[in-house]
C-alpha cells in the first residue's frame, strides 16, 4: 500500500468535493450586496456558480440577457425600482440591475429569515448555487466519505512515483462515476422533484383508486385537477 | 433477527481472510458508510416528528435550524398541519411559488404549500404571521441511519441494524468490497460490488412497493 501524506489526501478529497459541486448544483447560498444609489452594476463573488433567484425588497427580479437589454433599452439609464437583472456579457461575475436602485441600501443579514428579522424586505438577495468551500458548504455527511474516497484514490494512484498504479486509478475512476450517479439520482428524487412527481407513476396508473364522483345526473361530470 | 455489529464484523473479517490489515475501527467506519448509503438509496427509515410552527419562516433547514433540530433528517415526505388538520400541498415546485406570487416571501397566512428546494432547505408558503404560538405540524420524513460509532474507543458491538434482517448482507457485501479495493484488489472487490448493487435495487423496490401485490389487484 503506497503511503500518501495527509496533505495530499486532503487536497484530493477537497478537490473531489469542489468538482462535485461544479458538476451538479446541490449547494445553495444567499448573497446580499450593499446597494448604492444610481449604481446598476455589482460584482459577485467567484464561488457563485449559478443564480437561482434574485429578489429586491422581497420581489422577484426577472433575468434579462444583455442582447435583449440592448435591443429594448439601448443605452437608457433609468433609476427606480429594479425589475430586471442583466446576467451576462457585461463583465466577469457582474450583474446589472435595471432600473438602477434609487437609494442606498445596506447588505441584508439573516438572508433565509431564520431569525425572523425580515431583512429580505429591505435589501437585494441573490440566491445561488455555489461551489463547495470544503468547510461549511459540503457534501451531505451520509454520502461524503464514501463518495470522495473514490476521487481521492483515483488521484493518489495516478501520482508519479512509487505508489503509482494506473490500473487502479482507472478502476477508481469508474467507481467515482458510479457513486456520483447514485448521489445525483438521489438529489433529483428527494431534493429536486415535488412529491407529486415522485409518486406520479402510481397515481397516473390504472390501479390507483379513483376519486369519488357525485351522481352525474345531478352534479355534472367529474374532471381531473387542472382541466 | 438481524445481525449485531459484532456478528457483521466477524463475517467481514472472515471474508477478508482474517488478516489484520484493518483495525476494528476501520472496518466499523466502513460499516457506517454502508449503513448511511443504504438509508439514502433505499429510504427504508421513515419517521415522523411533531414540531412547533415557527412564525414568519418560509425556509426550513431541519438539520441546521436549532428551533427544528431534526438531526437525522434526510428528506421530507409530507407535512401535516395539526392546527388545520390538513396536509400541506406538495404538487408545486419551488419555481411555481414565483408564479403564484412574485413576492411570496411576504405572503402571510396559514401555510398551504411545501416544496423541495435543496439538500438543506424546503420552502413553505405562506408563513404564519409574527407572534404565532402554540401551533404545531407533523413532519413525515426519511431519516438517516443511526450512528454506530459514538466513541472510537468504545464501540457497542451488541447493537443491531434497522434495515430488514434478511438484507443484513448488504452491509457485508458493501464493506467487503470497500475494504478489498482499498487493499488494491479491484477485481475481487468488483464481484462484491455487483452483489451489493443487485441487492440494493431489490431492497429499494421492496421498500417503495410494499403493497405492490395488493395494488396490482386493482387493474
Amino acid at each position: 500500500m503506497p503511503v500518501f501524506d495527509a496533505a495530499t489526501l486532503t487536497r484530493f478529497f477537497n478537490q473531489g468535493e469542489v468538482m462535485l459541486s461544479q458538476e451538479y448544483s446541490f449547494l445553495f447560498d444567499r448573497y446580499s450586496p450593499a446597494l448604492v444609489a444610481n449604481q446598476g452594476i455589482y460584482v459577485l463573488p467567484d464561488y457563485i456558480k449559478s443564480i437561482r433567484r434574485i429578489t429586491f425588497n422581497g420581489m422577484k427580479l426577472d433575468p434579462l440577457p444583455a442582447r435583449n437589454f440592448r435591443e429594448v433599452f439601448e443605452s437608457a439609464t433609468q433609476v427606480g425600482t429594479p425589475f430586471w437583472y442583466v446576467y451576462n456579457n457585461i463583465g466577469t461575475n457582474q450583474i446589472q440591475l435595471f432600473p438602477c436602485p434609487m437609494a442606498n441600501a445596506p447588505a441584508g443579514v439573516d438572508l433565509w429569515n431564520e431569525a425572523g428579522s425580515n431583512s429580505y424586505q429591505t435589501c437585494l438577495i441573490i440566491e445561488h448555487a455555489r461551489i463547495s468551500d470544503n468547510v461549511n458548504f459540503i457534501t451531505p455527511p451520509y454520502f461524503r466519505r464514501q463518495l470522495l474516497k473514490q476521487w481521492t484514490a483515483r488521484q493518489c494512484f495516478g501520482i508519479e512515483g512509487a505508489g503509482q498504479n494506473l490500473k487502479l486509478s482507472a478502476y477508481f475512476d469508474g467507481q467515482w462515476e458510479i457513486k456520483k450517479k447514485q448521489f445525483f439520482d438521489y438529489l433529483d428524487d428527494i431534493h429536486g422533484k415535488s412529491r407529486r412527481l415522485v409518486v406520479s407513476e402510481i397515481i397516473s396508473s390504472n390501479y390507483f383508486p379513483a376519486s369519488p364522483v357525485l351522481p352525474i345526473a345531478n352534479y355534472g361530470i367529474a374532471v381531473d385537477e387542472g382541466q | 433477527m438481524g445481525l449485531t455489529l459484532a456478528q457483521q464484523l466477524a463475517n467481514i473479517q472472515i471474508n477478508l481472510g482474517n488478516n489484520s490489515f484493518y483495525t476494528i475501527i476501520e472496518i466499523a467506519n466502513s460499516i457506517q458508510d454502508a449503513y448511511n448509503e443504504i438509508a439514502a438509496l433505499v429510504l427504508y427509515n421513515v419517521k415522523s416528528v411533531t414540531l412547533p410552527w415557527p412564525s414568519q419562516l418560509n425556509w426550513f433547514d431541519f438539520v441546521g435550524n436549532p428551533a427544528l433540530n431534526v438531526t437525522d433528517y434526510l428528506g421530507t415526505i409530507a407535512i401535516f398541519n395539526n392546527s388545520t388538520n390538513q396536509f400541506l400541498r406538495d404538487d408545486v415546485q419551488i419555481r411555481d411559488y414565483d408564479r403564484l406570487r412574485r413576492d411570496w416571501e411576504w405572503w402571510s397566512g396559514t401555510p398551504q404549500f411545501w416544496a423541495a428546494h435543496s439538500v438543506q432547505w424546503i420552502a413553505i408558503a405562506p408563513s404564519y404571521p409574527a407572534n404565532t404560538v402554540g401551533l404545531t405540524f407533523t413532519l413525515y420524513y426519511y431519516a438517516q441511519s443511526p450512528n454506530l460509532i459514538s466513541n472510537l474507543d468504545d464501540i457497542d458491538t451488541t447493537q443491531g441494524f434497522l434495515i430488514a434482517s434478511d438484507m443484513d448482507d448488504l452491509i457485508e457485501f458493501y464493506v467487503t468490497a470497500d475494504l478489498l479495493e482499498t487493499m488494491e484488489e479491484p477485481k475481487k472487490a468488483t464481484a462484491w460490488w455487483k452483489k451489493y448493487l443487485d441487492r440494493i435495487v431489490q431492497y429499494k423496490e421492496r421498500s417503495h412497493n410494499l403493497a405492490k401485490y395488493e395494488l396490482l389487484m386493482r387493474v
